[in-house]
Order: structure tokens, then sequence, then C-alpha cells
């Protein structure tokens, strides 16, 4: 490997599969983990340092990324405290008064805040219920579509909403919502029925909120399953087909047990984040829409909602909401992720 | 890592020269049923150009429809017209577009140099404060409450520092890094070159797919960014404000008819016209990102 390298050639060399494992032991040692043995820990220290003499270039390269993230991804964690204070913006948040947990229980008993909750993981529940089918037998379609001229063309086709950003699919949902002029409106009247003032209907915006949900991830979803579905040998294909197997019994009995794998880790990733509200979608379409909160309103959008307002005295109460889901949705993906892991599959780390 | 996508063979891809009536009839269906999704996918499209290219008259007259009824470009001429500052905001996003992706970029693939090398010492560490900082923040009231007070409200700053270092940017860039053979650095390092230059030289045009389709992703990102410029830039720096903030104003009455009192006075023709102008950048750079869809969609490829 890396012969040139200074560290290399100051001290013992570990060989093949070992290599790994010296490592994880010098960087427990960097993260304050007491090395096995200590006598030997010296030479191990001497080692680092000269190393980084050596390679100051890198680290300095690492300066920018490092700067920004301790700045506004770990800085604003201490600020979380903010969550436990009464906030006033004239003073230090350090020096306010702490009313212990104060907001986390006047949030708990407020039922705007569960209903939040509520909205947020119904969207995602529904989300998961109608576009994760919809996109493996998209997949399979896509997949068995011959002609490739027509595959290459509805493949971009299908592709392009996931780059279409919110704000721009909420133009396009006002054409076809707006109460006076909107397309769907017409069809409605059209045939007889009376128009809906959609964007002042709560009851509709779930469905509203999934269908372009799906419009938009349908197609760039596939692209997963069907890239591991050119990977199955198809040499199987060929079997079935002398045993007279059609079209349905080789999707089912080959393609979905090829594509196995990256359905299930997609399946628990994807239930990981079930606590994750989608702010670019709720906040595109419904902005601050007061009539539409009962279903649509969720943590994130209030949050924002907070702090582009102009009341301060709301920032604390807003803080612990974002704590809460923070912490939420950080248990749920990690644990998501160890699932997916223990399943023999790749999770995300 | 990466396994699910690199393995596309393309002898392996099937060939299926005997068919029967039956698969026939499949595919017919399949590509009526196709064709019927295609054309989901595409009709938003065609509606917000059609709408934009309407005379307000027919408009108010017929509601949207697919027939540009009065076909004029008035909408577009009226918008540029009747808002001095639609060409600022335009000249706003193309800014923060450019200038997000290069900074952002540039910090990512310094970044992800050294994480790549397996002797680096903190390699570890740091790997897992990249994947923390990937799962938690400190959420957005104490973000927003200390970039104000480092005094960067109406400052591009505010947009473009933070998130500068992507832990999955910056981490599917390393991914492909440490796939680049040692013995093309050793050489170079052999003739005295310094890691910059074996980084620039070495690594970056052995790793065009992947920071190509970042770049590509983080693009898309800037260009239809619009909660942080809204957060950011108050009311009296409104020509700081890039199109799809701008956009979002504009739309206001529309979701919010209850309410919606920002945004001026916008004629829906001229709403849609601002559709189509702020959409048309990404379809026309579209057929040229496609080609690095691929290599920007591996899953897994965290793990080593």
């Amino acid at each position: 490997m890396h012969k040139g390298d200074p560290a290399r050639t100051g001290g013992e060399e570990p060989k093949g599969g070992g290599m790994e494992k010296t490592e994880t032991k010098q960087q427990n040692a960097v993260a304050g983990v007491k090395p096995e043995k200590p006598q030997k820990g010296k030479g191990v220290w001497k080692q680092r340092t000269t190393y980084i003499k050596k390679n100051w270039g890198m680290y300095l390269m690492l300066v920018p990324g490092l700067l920004s993230l301790a700045l506004f991804t770990f800085a604003p964690m201490f600020g979380l405290y903010m969550a436990f204070i009464d906030y006033s913006p004239s003073i230090s948040i350090f020096e306010s008064e702490n009313v212990g947990f104060l907001w986390f229980q006047l949030l708990f008993e407020d039922p705007l805040f569960w209903n939040m909750i509520k909205n947020t993981v119904v969207l995602s529940t529904l989300k998961i219920l109608v576009n994760f089918p919809l996109t493996i037998i998209l997949s399979l379609l896509v997949y068995e579509l011959e002609g490739k001229v027509f595959k290459r063309i509805f493949q971009s086709v299908s592709y392009l909403p996931n780059f279409i950003s919110w704000i721009i699919i909420s133009g396009m949902l006002v054409v076809f919502l707006d109460a006076d002029r909107g397309i769907l409106n017409s069809i409605i009247t059209a045939f007889g029925g009376k128009p809906v003032s959609w964007y002042s209907s709560p009851d509709k915006w779930y469905a509203i909120l999934t269908i372009t949900a799906v419009w938009k991830g349908l197609g760039w979803g596939t692209i997963m399953y069907i890239a591991s579905m050119t990977s199955i040998d198809p040499s199987l294909y060929e079997a079935a087909k002398i045993d007279g197997a059609g079209k349905l019994r080789q999707a089912w009995h080959i393609t979905l047990p090829g594509i196995s794998g990256i359905i299930s880790i997609t399946l628990i990733l994807t239930i990981g984040k079930i606590f994750t509200d989608d702010f670019e979608q709720i906040y595109a379409l419904v902005g601050e829409n007061g009539i539409l909160q009962s279903t649509t309103q969720v943590i994130s959008t209030k949050v924002f909602s907070v702090a582009s307002g102009a009341n301060y005295k709301d920032y604390p109460m807003a803080t612990a909401m974002g704590l809460i889901q923070g912490i939420i949705s950080l248990i749920l993906v990690t644990v998501s992720n160890k699932v997916a892991n223990k399943c023999g599959q790749t999770g995300l780390w | 890592m990466n396994t699910n996508v690199k393995k596309i063979n393309p002898a392996k891809i099937k060939h299926r020269t005997i068919r029967s009536k039956k698969e026939k009839a499949f595919n017919v269906c399949n590509i009526i049923i196709l064709s019927l999704l295609g054309i989901c996918f595409v009709l938003p499209y065609l509606f917000i150009l059609s709408a934009s290219l309407m005379s307000e008259g027919e408009y108010l007259a017929r509601g949207y429809s697919l027939i540009p009824y009065g076909f004029t470009f008035d909408a577009y001429v009226q918008l540029f017209k009747y808002d001095t500052t639609i060409l600022k905001s335009l000249g706003c996003s193309i800014f923060l577009t450019v200038t997000g992706t290069i900074l952002h970029t540039s910090v990512n693939v310094l970044a992800a140099y050294p994480l790549s090398k397996p002797k680096f010492v903190g390699k570890n560490v740091l790997m897992k404060i990249l994947i923390f900082a990937m799962l938690f923040s400190g959420g957005l009231i104490p973000t927003y409450i200390l970039i104000v007070n480092m005094g960067l409200k109406n400052n591009w700053l505010a947009l473009l520092l933070p998130g500068a270092l992507s832990p999955w940017t910056c981490i599917m860039i390393r991914s492909f890094f440490l796939s680049v053979p040692p013995s093309l650095e050793e050489a170079m390092k052999m003739d005295g070159a310094n890691n910059l230059t074996v980084l620039l030289h070495v690594y970056v045009p052995m790793s065009v797919p992947v920071i190509a389709s970042q770049m590509m992703f983080m693009a898309v990102g800037f260009w239809s960014s619009w909660s942080g410029p809204l957060l950011y830039f108050d009311h009296n720096h409104r020509d700081m404000l890039p199109l799809a903030a701008v956009l979002q104003q504009m739309l206001q009455k529309n979701v919010n008819p209850s309410g919606g009192s920002v945004g001026g006075d916008y004629s829906e023709t001229m709403k849609m016209a601002m559709v189509v102008i702020s959409t048309l950048p990404v379809i026309a750079a579209y057929p040229f990102m496609q080609k690095y869809f691929i290599s920007g969609m591996m899953l897994g490829s965290v793990k080593e």
C-alpha cells in the first residue's frame, strides 16, 4: 500500500487483516479510550505525532469543512439549552432563568403539538404505504419493457420530477386546485359535481400531500431497484421460460427474490425516517395557511413560522419541539440502521 | 460497497428472442400503462407552460387549459416590466448557485481526501463526527439565532457557509477516493509532489462521475432554495431574494386564500411565467445531468 508513507517507516508494520484492528485501537486512543497496553502507548503517540507533522497539509485540507461543521452544526447544539430557559434576546441564554422541563410539559399538554406529531406519522405512513409498493411495481414494469427508446424516454421523464423543487410543484398544484379556474374543479363541474375549495378543506390534504410526494419521488425510487434487477442472472429466466412460467410468475419467483435484499433495506431505512417530516413539501404547498393546519401542520413548519416570525417568546417552545423530534428521529434512524446491518444488509453506515 | 449499482454488465442484459403471443400482449399492455403514467408525469409542465402563454382575458374566461388560447408572451414581458427586481433575483439565483456549488464542492473534496487515507490519524473519530452530524442538529431556532448573532443576517454568507461540509457528500466522494489505486500517487510523491497536487491531478480526475453528480445535486439545491433566503433576508432586502424565494412569495395568495398578504399583485399568467422561468434551467441542464445519475445513487457506500 502506501510505501512512502512516513508513518509506515516510523514503527511496526501491520499486515493484511491485522491492519484494521490496529487502526481501530489507535483511534480509540485518540477518542480518549485507554489503549490496552499503556507502555506501548507512548510509541504509538510518537508515531502519530510524526505522522501529523509530516502530513500537516492534509490536516489543513480539513480545516474549512470542520470549521463550517463546528460553527453551524455543532455550535447550535449548545443552543438547544434554549429549550430549558425563559428566553430573552437581550441577555445570553446561559445567563437566563432555567425553567427546567416547563416547555416540554406545556407541549405534552398541548393538543396542537400532538396533532403535529399525528400529522407527521400519518403522512410518513401514507407515503410509505402508497409509494413503496408502487415503486416496486413500476420497477418491474420498466424492467420488463422491450424497446430501448421508449424505455429511455420513460425513465428520463419519470426521474425529472425529483429535480423539480417543491415551490415549482406548488405552482403546478395551483393549476389543478385553484377553486375557480383549476383543472380538477372544471372536471368535477363537467360531471355535474360541486366545485371543491381545496385550499380550505383540510380533510383533502393527507391525500394531496401523499399524491404529490408520489409524483415527485416515484420514478426516482425505481433507479435502485432497476439497477439491482439488471444484475440478476439471465439464465434463471430462460430456465423459468422452459418450465412454462409466465411473466407474472417470473417476476414473483425470480425478479422479486433477486432484489429482496435491496427491498428490505430500503423499507427498513424508510421506516426509520417515519418521524422526519417534509418541511420543503408542506411549507411550499400550503405556506402559512391556517385553515389547513389540522392536517398539514408539522413540527418543522411550525418551527419555521416561529423563526421567521417576530415573536421571540415562542423560541424556547419551538426549540423544545425541534429537540423532541430530533432525538426521536436520531433513535429511530440509528435503530433502523442497526437492524439493516443485522439483517446482513449494508446499512447507511 | 456499491455492489448493487456497479454490477451492470451489458453482456448480461437479457436477449429474449423467442416471444409468445402472450408476451407480446403483455408488452403492449405494459407500454400503454407506462405511457399513461408518463403523461401524468409530463402534464403539469404542459399546463404551466400553456398558462404562461395565455392572454390574461382568455385565462379569466376559460381558466387553465392545455391549449394556450390567445397565445402571447405578454405575461413574460409584464413580469419583467412590472417588477424590476425579477431580473435582479435571476442574477441572485445564478450567483448563489454558482458560488455555492463551487464552494461546497471544494470544501467536500478537500475534506474527503485525508479521510480516504487508511493511515490518516484521527480518521475514525472524524468519520464518527461526520455521521453524527448527518443524524442530529441543533435545529432551526438555535442555528438562526447563532447566525443572526454572528451578524450574518442579510448577508450571502448566511446561505453559503452553513452546511459547506455535507457529511453525505463528503463520505460519498471519500468512498470513491478509496478505490483510486495508490500506485499513481506514490509515483507522484516520489517526484516530490505534495498532497494538494496529488488530489488535483490524480484523485479529482479519476472521480469525475461522483463529483459531477454531487455538484449537480448541490446546484439543483441552491437553485431551488427559498426557505433560507426568506429566513435570513428581511423585508428591506427583498432584492436579494433568489427566484425560488420570490416565487414562494408570489404564490402565497394562492395557497393561503384566507390570509395571504405578502407578495404583490401578480396576475396568474405572470405567476405561471415565473414558474416556467424557474423550471427552465433545470430542464435545460437535465439531459447533461442524466449521465451522472447512477453514480449519485450509491446506497451503502458509507461503509468501507
